[in-house]
């Protein structure tokens, strides 16, 4: 029978406790979340001489008897988990602080195995450590590993199952000397001064000169002036290769999908179960295609996130931004989700955990959907170059922008001052030494990240996009307001000439699609909603094509396609928008990306956000605050613009 | 510590205020008696970098005004 242990990995953040979780589990792992808790964890397997070990990485943290969600979560685990050893990775060019968590984490009663990470970053510094000697001194065991390098993972594996296997027999150990150990609660100086103890006979330390790569860099890029410069281009960079670079990989994918879908339309005949055809090329192929299309964009972004991540530049972001977000009444660390909004508002949300305030992250999350995600860029891309002129593009799509960071820094401020009231977290963060991250680590948080993107938002959208197809498709019309196939079939035997006989042809044609979607269920409801969007200058087709927003937002353009009734709207993008440019005037093009950029998130971030503040009264509030914000600012400039 | 200028290197003699905080601080090894210099500061009231031990943080001014510091002797 295989003998099943569990171990948990606990350390500060950025000692490279998770270059060492992926290390040891492989590609097993997988991310899972505690009930009630805001913190992920993850967990992962290893085999080793028969033996199943379930390792879970807590997040990174300094103190376990702080009250913050990370500490909450580790001690949730322990407690629950009743592990067999515990790992306390440590990084070993800053032992003394590390050890802190260490010590507590020994008064657990489980067997501690001291794990020496960074151990070349510690020699370059100038530490000399003897793990034997600092082993006899704490009376753990201890290993040594540089775990971007791989080096001492092959004895720490060996050692885990040492442990585990002997863990039934092994005493836990003892952090308080003699002379403390009547103390109910040891005091922080006490902690720090046998830690002293423990490092005084292990560890020399000999100054070395030669270049320190971390103060080079923090005096540029944490510069006042400069620094926010950098910042600025950087992103400028990252956007860029998001958007310019993905967009090959996107066309690649939106033709696959297309000759998916043309293959489909030449093997199964439009008369053998129309139903099941109608539904696999508009419901599924349509609706998934709709996600993974953006795929490329997310997975550069990702990229791009992670490589800065793992360089330790994102903690000197939220520093030479503080006063920036300070000013919005939220705090530096808010920046980094709200980076992550102009990708997608699903991860950024996720990514406002490492907020400690709950009215500063609630803050963020509600104002989060106004960061013009990429899904959005699919309706600018429709309608700027179908209304504007080529010298207005670029400051139109830097319009809509704006306006999204000028409306969440008012809304932020509301909120903070109203809702979400009280003062404001000191901001304290760890600006960790620059690394170059391996290329491994980078990807696999990459896709780690896309992986949740796709299963969370993509199984939402699926169902949803199956069910605006449902609305968008039934029921089908019995009677027509006039005889189209007669029309049609007198037509064809007209004399008249072919191009005016296939204009009109495909006049009727539209007029019938216009009248069949005008039965169905949405059809009926954007009538229903007509009077209520009239007075932002949209019509019922609009309201049809919101409808559908509602589940993605990208899935606008392809619903507007559809109450347009132009057929294979991605192949003939100029159609639509010339169909456009006749209905509507640049004005109510304008009011459609205000509406679409401030209204309501998609279903896939009220979900989110449901999920993350536990509370469905916030996803609610935020898709209707949102929307009668929306609606009341694109009413004031639709009837102000119609009146200039 | 709101007076300290850049580049110059601090006892810390006290710390006050909410007891969350100072434990918070006191883990990240932020604590009385250790040295800590100071490396930026964007402004008189904005956050600042400083450098305690081996580690570097930004804290801002609700955390460093209630951080009391002397010279070193």
């Amino acid at each position: 029978m295989t003998k099943k242990y569990t171990v948990v990995l606990a350390g500060n953040p950025n000692c490279g406790k998770t270059t060492l979780f992926n290390a040891l589990t492989g590609s097993h792992q997988h991310i899972g979340n505690y009930p009630g808790v805001t913190v992920e964890k993850k967990e992962g397997s290893l085999k080793l001489h028969g033996a199943s070990i379930r390792i879970i990485d807590l997040p990174g943290m300094y103190d376990l008897q702080a009250h913050s969600p990370e500490e909450e979560v580790a001690r949730s685990v322990i407690e629950r988990e009743s592990p067999d050893i515990i790992i306390s990775v440590v990084d070993s060019s800053s032992l003394e602080r590390n050890l802190f968590l260490t010590s507590q984490l020994m008064e657990k009663g489980i067997p501690v195995l001291v794990v020496l990470n960074m151990a070349d970053t510690a020699e370059k510094k100038g530490y000399v450590i003897d793990p034997h000697l600092l082993s006899e001194a704490m009376q753990v065991d201890i290993v040594k590993t540089i775990g971007h390098k791989n080096q001492g993972i092959t004895s720490l594996k060996e050692k885990i199952y040492q442990l585990c296997h002997q863990s039934a027999t092994l005493s836990p150990p003892t952090v308080l000397p003699k002379s403390l150990q009547q103390k109910k609660n040891i005091s922080t100086e006490d902690r720090y001064r046998i830690i002293g103890e423990w490092l005084h006979s292990a560890v020399t330390y000999k100054k070395k000169p030669g270049s320190r790569l971390t103060e080079k860099l923090d005096d540029v890029l944490t510069h006042p002036f400069w620094g926010v410069v950098i910042f600025v281009g950087l992103m400028y960079v990252v956007f860029s290769l998001v958007f310019i670079v993905g967009a090959p990989f996107m066309e690649w994918i939106e033709s696959f999908f297309s000759w998916t879908s043309s293959m489909i339309v030449q093997f199964w005949p439009a008369t053998v179960y129309p139903f099941l055809r109608s539904l696999l090329i508009e419901g599924i192929i349509g609706g998934v295609g709709g996600v993974i299309v953006f795929l490329p964009n997310i997975l550069l972004l990702f990229l791009a996130i992670a490589f800065l991540e793992g360089t330790g530049y994102m903690s000197r972001v939220a520093f030479i931004m503080d006063g920036f977000m300070e000013k919005m009444n939220l705090h530096g660390k808010s920046i980094v989700p709200m980076l992550l909004g102009f990708g997608c508002s699903v991860p950024a949300i996720m990514a406002t955990r490492t907020l400690e305030s709950r009215q500063e992250r609630m803050t963020t999350m509600m104002i989060l959907p106004l960061m013009s995600c990429g899904a959005r860029l699919t309706i600018y891309a429709l309608l700027i170059p179908a209304f504007f002129p080529p010298n207005l593009h670029g400051p139109m799509l830097w319009l809509m922008y704006f306006i999204g960071i000028l409306v969440a820094m008012v809304a932020a401020k509301i909120l903070r001052k109203t809702i979400f009231k009280g003062d404001s977290v000191p901001f304290l963060i760890e600006l960790p030494e620059y690394r170059m991250p391996t290329l491994k680590n980078i990807l696999l948080e990459m896709w780690n990240q896309s992986k949740e993107y796709l299963k969370k938002a993509g199984s939402i959208i699926l169902i949803l996009s199956v069910l605006l197809w449902g609305l968008a498709s039934f029921p089908k019309i019995q009677e027509y307001s006039q005889d189209y196939q007669s029309s049609m079939q007198l037509l064809e035997e007209s004399t008249l000439a072919e191009s005016q006989k296939e204009t009109e042809m495909q006049s009727l044609l539209q007029a019938m699609q216009e009248e069949e979607l005008a039965y169905t269920y949405a059809g009926r409801t954007g009538r229903f909603l007509e009077p209520a969007i009239k007075p932002l200058g949209f019509d019922w087709k609009i309201g049809t094509a919101l409808i559908g927003a509602l589940a993605a937002k990208e899935m606008f353009v392809a619903q507007l396609g559809i109450v347009n009734a132009v057929r294979d709207t991605e192949e003939n993008q100029v159609p639509l928008r010339d169909k456009l440019r006749d209905q509507y005037t640049p004005l109510v093009a304008f009011c459609i990306m205000l509406f679409c950029l401030i209204s309501s998130p998609c279903v896939a971030t009220c979900a989110v956000t449901r999920r993350e503040s536990n509370s469905w009264k916030w996803a609610l509030i935020q898709f209707f605050g949102l929307t009668v914000i929306a609606y009341i600012l694109t009413l004031v400039v639709y009837q102000v613009g119609s009146l200039l | 510590m709101s007076e300290v200028d850049s580049r110059r290197s601090m006892k810390i003699c006290s710390i006050h205020g909410d007891e969350a905080y100072i434990r918070r601080l006191s883990c990240m090894g932020i604590l009385c008696g250790k040295t800590i210099s100071v490396l930026r500061r964007h402004g008189r009231r904005g956050a600042m970098m400083i450098q305690a031990g081996d580690s570097r943080f930004a804290l801002d001014v609700g955390l460093y005004e209630n951080i009391e510091v002397e010279e070193e002797q």
